[in-house]
């Protein structure tokens, strides 16, 4: 690409706004008080703070891992304010109360919730900070007995789904982020589906982190009971800053017999600017189970912000037939950091996973590739396919691939397939020949590398997930 | 993602015994330097990421002694040893880490050629880099150099035995090879590392430790073809390292099989430190019963225009564990790199297992890179082929498993060599005995 020298000029964050509403914040720092505090903040019941101080407790005796491939100043947890909500001037009852202020950030970020009611057929939970300000389509969902709501909410509606399933999936010890998750988390979403239920639209929820000193920590819960399906999807962004901040989220999936999760993440948090100032650390544990026979859970991301993603979404393939998928796009520019990957870890009978990774570096950036793969005695007859295909921009970036295959069992059939390349000097070549300018070629070949992404991806997502990447790159090849 | 702890477990030392037998000052000599080294060090435990599917917790259990020959009567010796049928070979003897000048051959080595045993004065120049290259420092007492001038080549291959037959219990050797080629010599060079067994069959049960460290060198434009066959005894440890830089435009071929032993480890690092250089690395694993065979490959591209091709197969029997860590890397810089990794397994057991690591860390844009990995079982379609051709399962088990494993055995360049790796394969695929004796 030597024609092509790299003159990377920096794209600007067109979600870098901060929005001045008031907010009811936390005192800096995290002690037992301060999670009595965030549990009696939020009103919950006994079990809650019993599950908070128990991770609390996990976490001291815990040390943050080392083994990953990307590199960060250490974090000063006692820095972060673990808990920030836009003060509430009194109790909302419709969205018209919404503070309007708020309600323009989120139509600045593209989801104006009035209008989307009524244009999109999509149920919005939007998250800001770590408090959920609103959540639209509640009653047309109510009629169909699934609840989708805030998950304060879902602790004083629904304890008992709450206490059943939260932390069976990403136990409080799993891991150091998830600990700090556990006992510190303010707000999130909760989904659950009834048996034999076809959400009859696509959820949503909309993270912001909006002050430049909390964290976010949020925690997604979703149960489908048998039969059911559910489609949700996930998008974020974060103000400007030139502090790093933390994004720890937990994400837990349930999939009973015959059910069909699929989880689709757009993610766009502030990347930091072209020297790597700022920036969201985005540590997040993702987790589904197919518990039931037949079950199926999909992931879909396409991971373009954060300073660093460090992210595994994972499905453990436990009911017989189950199948698992995993398809991401990472895309890492200027000097952002990408650790990111799968685990499929086959349990059941005649479990199916499928992963497909695309990752995409420019500039100095690095971009790492890390998955699983896991046969256990007990699964017969698994199959597994992987393909991880990178792509280098300019001569300065890093493209990696580790993934781990670990058979257990003869009667699985496990294929891995990972490739390196760069967009060549012909396929640009060949376009501008047809009058088609050289960014516009790169946009379309990148577009083309990720295809088999970004189809799995719900409609109105792909197309803003297409022009991200497109967006992303701008510039970045000259 | 659980965290994984920085400690490393202190585990207890089963050479010190061994080391201090042999009366040396930590302080004064290398080798108490390099002891010292490997102690500190310790011997790696699965928490860390390079061992983590490798448990060396039995090594740690017994300690062990240098081999000697003593008693051993070399020459009677001499008809069990798995030479090469070619004649006018160059030949290396080695018995309990101890030279054996009277079954060894070097009258047809060329003028200008050395392929001796090391002399005491050698000494390493860095052992520190793995615990197991600084035990073989400290406990290296016989090796080999082989050297060729400029422009010189050896035609015939050059072999080197390492043979152990143990008459007790846990006893070590640690060879040492030292290959260097000169700008464009062309030599082939196989290490065979053999257990012994006699006619009684002696020998062969002896748990022992064999801690193998090769160095090898290549000047501008030399071809070097490496030929490793490990089948060591049953209750065999075979660990080995094996570091190869490659320079302007050289060619390093290696052929690294491994069939014996309880559990062997092979590391197999190839730096390719100049422009043109190529690396063509092959490789077996054939275990069953309780073995456990271990591949780390490293190919470090640190210059552009090189290439790499690595190959390695798997096949695992009865509850034999198979691990293989492949990993390219590509530097900042090393443009116009073509490189392909291929891992595939087959596991005929359903107790077999395979655990399998292609890594690629690419830093430069203009390369290609990819990776596969397989790992499966048998295909029901082609046994019932075969079967309908009137085989029994039994032989179309063999054959299928035959042919999977040929695509690396028939790239061996020495004919006597390849016919003893496919009869010792088809020995291995031998099914056990069943009553009906048609069923798989």
């Amino acid at each position: 690409m030597s024609a092509l020298a790299a003159t990377l000029a920096t794209q600007e964050y067109k979600y870098g706004f901060t929005t001045d509403i008031e907010s009811d914040v936390a005192p800096r720092g995290l002690s037992e008080d301060t999670i009595r505090l965030i549990s009696s903040k939020k009103e919950e019941p006994a079990f809650m703070l019993e599950f908070r101080l128990k991770a609390y407790r996990q976490w001291l005796k815990m040390t943050e891992p080392t083994w990953q491939n990307v590199k960060y100043p250490p974090i000063d947890y006692q820095d972060i304010i673990y808990y920030s909500a836009p003060k509430p001037k009194n109790k909302l009852n419709s969205l018209d109360e919404v503070d309007p202020e708020l309600l323009e950030t989120f139509e600045k970020l593209g989801i104006p919730l009035h209008e989307q009611k009524l244009l999109a057929n999509v149920a919005v939970d939007a998250i800001f900070d770590s408090v959920s300000v609103a959540t639209t389509y509640k009653e047309k969902l109510r009629e169909r007995g699934v609840i989708f709501c805030s998950f304060s909410e879902a602790v004083k509606e629904h304890p008992e789904l709450v206490q059943k399933y939260l932390g069976t999936v990403v136990p409080v010890t799993d891991n150091y982020f998830a600990a700090l998750n556990s006992a510190v988390f303010s707000d999130g979403s909760f989904v659950f589906v009834p048996k034999g239920v076809q959400c009859p639209m696509e959820l949503s929820s909309y993270f912001r982190i909006n002050n430049s000193e909390s964290g976010q920590f949020e925690r997604t819960l979703i149960i489908c009971e048998e039969g059911a399906s559910v489609s949700y999807l996930e998008g974020c962004t974060a103000p400007k800053f030139d502090k790093n901040q933390l994004h720890a989220a937990v994400v837990e999936l349930i999939a009973l017999d015959d059910a069909d999760i699929k989880y689709s993440t757009v993610q766009n948090w502030y990347a930091g600017d072209e020297e790597g100032r700022g920036g969201i650390y985005n540590f997040v544990t993702k987790r589904g189970k197919c518990l039931g026979r037949n079950s199926k859970i999909s992931w879909t991301q396409v991971e373009t912000g954060s300073a660093i993603t460090w992210k595994y979404p994972s499905c453990v393939l436990l009911g017989d037939n189950s199948v698992g998928e995993f398809y991401s796009v990472a895309l890492t520019n200027h000097r952002q950091q990408a650790d990111t990957g799968t685990k499929m870890i086959h349990i059941g009978k005649n479990t199916r996973s499928r992963i497909v990774s695309k990752g995409i570096s420019a500039g100095k950036s690095n971009n790492s590739y890390r998955g699983l793969v896991k046969i256990m005695p007990s699964a017969e007859n698994a199959r597994n396919y992987t393909q991880c295909d990178s792509m280098l921009i300019g001569h300065d970036c890093g493209a990696n691939t580790f993934p781990y295959i670990e058979v257990q069992n003869n009667t699985a059939q496990i294929e891995h397939e990972a490739t390196t390349s760069k967009i060549s000097e012909e396929q640009i070549f060949y376009f501008m020949q047809r009058g088609i300018p050289q960014e516009d070629a790169i946009s379309m070949i990148i577009s083309g590398f990720c295809k088999e992404v970004i189809r799995e991806l719900p409609m109105e997502f792909a197309v803003e997930a297409q022009r991200l990447l497109g967006l992303k790159l701008e510039n970045s090849v000259g | 993602m659980t965290a994984m702890k920085a400690e490393v477990a202190k585990v207890p030392n089963p050479f010190a015994d061994a080391f201090a037998a042999l009366g040396l000052s930590a302080q004064a000599d290398w080798r108490g330097a390099a002891f010292a080294a490997f102690e500190r060090r310790g011997i790696p435990t699965v928490q860390e990421e390079a061992w983590r599917y490798t448990n060396l917790a039995p090594l740690t259990k017994q300690a062990f002694r240098l081999a000697t020959a003593d008693g051993l009567d070399a020459v009677a010796l001499e008809r069990s040893i798995p030479f090469f049928d070619e004649s006018a070979t160059t030949r290396l003897v080695f018995i309990n880490g101890v030279f054996q000048a009277a079954l060894s051959d070097v009258s047809g080595v060329p003028a200008g050629v050395e392929a001796a045993p090391l002399d005491d004065s050698f000494q390493p120049t860095t052992f520190g880099e793995t615990p197991f290259r600084a035990l073989n420092a400290a406990f290296s007492r016989a090796g080999v150099r082989i050297r060729l001038p400029r422009g010189k080549a050896v035609a015939a291959p050059i072999g080197l035995f390492f043979v152990t037959a143990p008459t007790v219990d846990f006893t070590m050797t640690h060879p040492r090879i030292i290959i260097e080629l000169d700008e464009a010599a062309i030599a082939t060079v196989a290490e065979v590392h053999t257990v012994l067994c006699d006619e009684e069959g002696r020998f062969g049960a002896h748990p022992y430790l064999t801690n193998a460290v090769a160095d090898i060198h290549l000047g501008q434009s030399a071809n070097l073809t490496h030929i490793k066959l490990q089948t060591e005894g049953a209750q065999a440890y075979h660990i080995a390292d094996l570091q190869a830089v490659v320079g302007r435009g050289a060619s390093f071929t290696s052929h690294a099989h491994a069939l014996g032993g309880l559990l062997s480890r092979q590391e197999l690092h190839a730096r390719l430190t100049d422009e043109g250089g190529e690396c063509r690395l092959y490789g077996l694993q054939a275990v069953a019963g309780r073995q456990l065979a271990d591949t780390h490959v490293v190919v470090d591209h640190a210059a552009p225009d090189c290439a790499s091709e690595i190959l390695y197969k798997g096949v695992f029997d009865g509850q034999a564990r198979g691990v293989f860590d492949g990993r390219v890397l590509v530097r900042q810089g090393a443009q116009r790199v073509n490189s392909v990794t291929t891992n595939k397994n087959l596991l005929l057991s359903t107790t077999a297992r395979a655990d399998t690591k292609p890594q690629l860390e690419i830093f430069a844009d203009d390369v290609k890179c990819g990776h596969g990995a397989t790992v499966g079982q048998l295909n029901q379609d082609e046994i019932f082929y075969l079967r309908s051709r009137g085989l029994t399962a039994a032989e179309a088990r063999r054959l299928l498993t035959f042919g999977f494993a040929r695509e690396v055995s028939e790239k061996l360049p020495i004919p006597s060599l390849k016919v003893r790796l496919e009869g010792a394969l088809s020995t291995r695929l031998e099914p056990p005995p069943s009553p009906h004796g048609d069923s798989v």
